[in-house]
C-alpha cells in the first residue's frame, strides 16, 4: 500500500500549519512591504510630476518675464537713445546759439567801435575842412563883403516866389518880433532896407531886433521860433560840413556788414 | 549514496522508513523531511522578513523573496483574472513547499517528501477541499452546488468524477515524477557513477520546479474556475438588470 493514511492526515495538518505560518511570516509582510514601496514610488512619481509641472510653469513664467524685461530694456534703451539724441541736439543748438550770440555781440561791438572810429574820423575831417574854409573866408571878409552880403540877402528875399514865399510869409506873419543877426554891425540904411523888405513881404511893419554875431563870418540871418531865414557864410560852411559828413558816412556804410545810421546828426537847416 | 542507505532501492515510498511509532501513530521519513522543509521555509521567511524595508534599500533576501512572491502574485492574477490576495497563501505555499522539497533532492541523503504518495495525496486532498471552500466563500453554498449540475443535472456524476479524477491525477503526477526522478538518479548512479547522474540530477531539479509549478497552477485553475463561473453569472445578472432598467 503506497498510501499511509496516517501520514496523509499528518501531511494535511502539516501543510495547513505551513500555510498559516507562511501567511504570517512571508506573504503578509512581503506584500505589505511591496505595497508600501509601490505607494511610496507612486507618491514620489506624483511629487516628481508635480515638481516637474511647477518647474515647467516657473520656467514659462521666467521666460515670459525675461521676454518682458528684454522688451522693457529695449524700449528703455530706445527711449534713452532718443532722449540723449534730443538732449545732444538741444545742447548743440544751445551752444550754437551762445556762440552765435557771442559772435553777434562781438561783431556788433566791433561794428560799433568801427563806426565810432569812422564817425570820429569823418567828423574830424569834415570839421577840419570846414574850419579851414571858415578861416580862409574870415580872413577875406571885409566891409565890402559885408555890404555885399546884405545886398545878396535882400535880393534873395525879394527873389522868393510862389510856395516858398507863401510859407515864409506865413512863418513870419505868426511871429511878433523878429531877430536879425548879422556878422557885422548893420548901419541904419541897411537896417531900414531890411525892415522895408520885410514889410513888403508881410504887408505890415514888423518889430525888429538887430544883433551882431561874428560866428556868421559873413552874411546875416533872421531867426524865428523853430525856423530861420539866413544867408551867411556860416550857413554855407555848415551845409558844406553836413554834406561832407553825409558823404563820408555813406561811403563808410557801404562797406559795413551791419547797416547803421550815420553817427553825426546834421543840423536841419534849409537855406534861403 | 546516503539515500540508498536510508531507503532501499526497492522502497517506493519513504513512508516505510519509520523512525518511531506508538500504537497507530508513527514518525516516518516523509513526516520528518516535511518538517525539515517547513522549518527551512519558515526560518528563511522569518529571517528575511523580520527587518523589512519599505524604502529604497533592500536586503538580498528580501529582494529575493519579493521577486518570488511578486511573480506568484502576477501568475495568480493572470489565471484568476482578479486580485491575488485571497489565493496567495494557499497556492503560494503549495508551490514553495513542493519546489523546496524537490530542489533539496540535490542534497545527498535527502528524501523528498513529495516522493511519497501520502504527501501528494494529502496535497491533492487539500486542493480537493480547498476548491469548494473558495467556491462557497465567494459564491455561496447553493450557487456553488449548482456548478455540479451544469450544464444539466445529468452531468452531476461526470462532474463529481471529474473532481475526483483530477485530484487523483494531481497526486499521482507529482508522486510519479519525483519518485521516479530520485529512483532513476539512484539507479544511474549505480550504473554510470561519474558524469551522467549529474546531468540527470540537473534534469531532476528542472522537473522538480516544473512539477511544483504545474501543481500550483492546476490548483489555481481549479479554484479560479469555480470563482470565474460566479463572475460570469454576476455579469449576466448585471446585464439583465441593466436591460430591465432600460425598459
Amino acid at each position: 500500500m503506497l498510501i499511509d493514511w496516517f501520514t496523509v492526515a499528518a501531511q494535511v495538518v502539516n501543510f495547513l500549519i505551513l500555510v498559516w505560518l507562511l501567511k504570517h511570516f512571508l506573504y503578509d509582510r512581503i506584500v505589505k512591504a511591496i505595497d508600501q514601496r509601490e505607494a511610496a514610488i507612486a507618491t514620489r512619481f506624483t511629487e516628481a510630476e508635480a515638481r516637474e509641472e511647477s518647474a515647467a510653469r516657473e520656467k514659462r513664467e521666467l521666460a515670459q518675464r525675461r521676454l518682458e524685461l528684454e522688451e522693457q530694456s529695449g524700449a528703455m534703451l530706445a527711449e534713452a537713445k532718443t532722449q540723449a539724441g534730443q538732449r545732444r541736439q538741444e545742447l548743440v543748438d544751445q551752444a550754437k546759439q551762445e556762440v552765435e550770440g557771442q559772435r553777434n555781440n562781438w561783431r556788433e561791438a566791433l561794428e560799433r567801435d568801427r563806426q565810432a572810429l569812422a564817425a570820429d574820423l569823418a567828423r574830424l575831417a569834415g570839421q577840419g575842412a570846414a574850419g579851414m574854409a571858415r578861416r580862409v573866408l574870415t580872413d577875406l571878409a571885409g566891409a565890402e563883403a559885408d555890404r555885399q552880403s546884405a545886398r545878396v540877402f535882400l535880393d534873395k528875399l525879394a527873389a522868393l516866389e510862389g510856395e516858398e514865399r507863401r510859407e515864409l510869409t506865413e512863418a513870419l506873419g505868426q511871429a511878433e518880433s523878429l531877430e536879425v543877426r548879422a556878422a557885422f554891425d548893420l548901419d541904419q540904411e541897411q537896417r531900414a532896407r531890411i525892415g522895408q523888405a520885410l514889410a513888403e513881404l508881410l504887408g505890415r511893419e514888423p518889430d525888429l531886433e538887430f544883433s551882431q554875431d561874428p560866428d556868421l563870418i559873413l552874411g546875416l540871418e533872421i531867426r524865428l521860433p523853430g525856423r530861420k531865414l539866413a544867408w551867411s557864410l556860416d550857413e554855407y560852411l555848415r551845409e558844406m560840413e553836413e554834406q561832407l559828413l553825409k558823404r563820408l558816412a555813406r561811403s563808410l556804410n557801404r562797406g559795413a556788414v551791419i547797416g547803421a545810421e550815420p553817427a553825426p546828426k546834421a543840423e536841419e537847416a534849409p537855406h534861403a | 549514496m546516503e539515500s540508498l542507505d536510508l531507503m532501499g532501492i526497492k522502497d517506493i515510498s519513504p513512508d516505510v522508513l519509520v523512525f518511531w511509532s506508538w500504537q497507530w501513530a508513527k514518525l516516518n521519513a516523509t513526516i520528518v523531511y516535511t518538517w525539515i522543509t517547513m522549518l527551512l521555509l519558515i526560518l528563511g521567511s522569518w529571517l528575511a522578513t523580520r527587518n523589512l524595508q519599505a524604502g529604497r534599500e533592500l536586503s538580498r533576501w528580501q529582494n529575493f523573496l519579493e521577486v518570488i512572491v511578486n511573480t506568484m502574485r502576477d501568475q495568480i492574477r493572470e489565471i484568476a483574472q482578479r486580485e491575488a490576495a485571497p489565493f496567495l497563501p494557499f497556492v503560494g505555499t503549495l508551490f514553495l513547499f513542493i519546489a523546496l522539497s524537490n530542489l533539496l533532492a540535490i542534497i545527498p541523503g535527502w528524501v523528498p517528501p513529495t516522493a511519497s504518495l501520502s504527501t501528494t495525496a494529502a496535497l491533492a486532498l487539500v486542493v480537493l477541499i480547498g476548491v469548494p471552500i473558495y467556491g462557497i466563500q465567494s459564491r455561496g453554498f447553493k450557487e456553488y452546488l449548482k456548478l455540479y449540475v451544469q450544464p444539466s443535472p445529468i452531468m452531476l456524476p461526470m462532474n463529481l468524477l471529474g473532481e475526483l479524477s483530477r485530484t487523483l491525477a494531481l497526486a499521482v503526477r507529482l508522486f510519479g515524477n519525483i519518485m521516479s526522478g530520485t529512483k532513476i538518479a539512484a539507479i544511474l548512479l549505480a550504473i554510470t557513477p561519474i558524469l551522467f547522474p549529474v546531468v540527470m540530477q540537473a534534469l531532476g531539479l528542472l522537473t522538480g520546479i516544473i512539477q511544483a509549478y504545474i501543481f500550483a497552477v492546476l490548483a489555481m485553475v481549479y479554484i479560479a474556475s469555480a470563482a470565474r463561473i460566479q463572475d460570469q453569472r454576476e455579469q449576466k445578472a448585471h446585464e439583465q438588470a441593466l436591460a430591465k432598467g432600460d425598459d
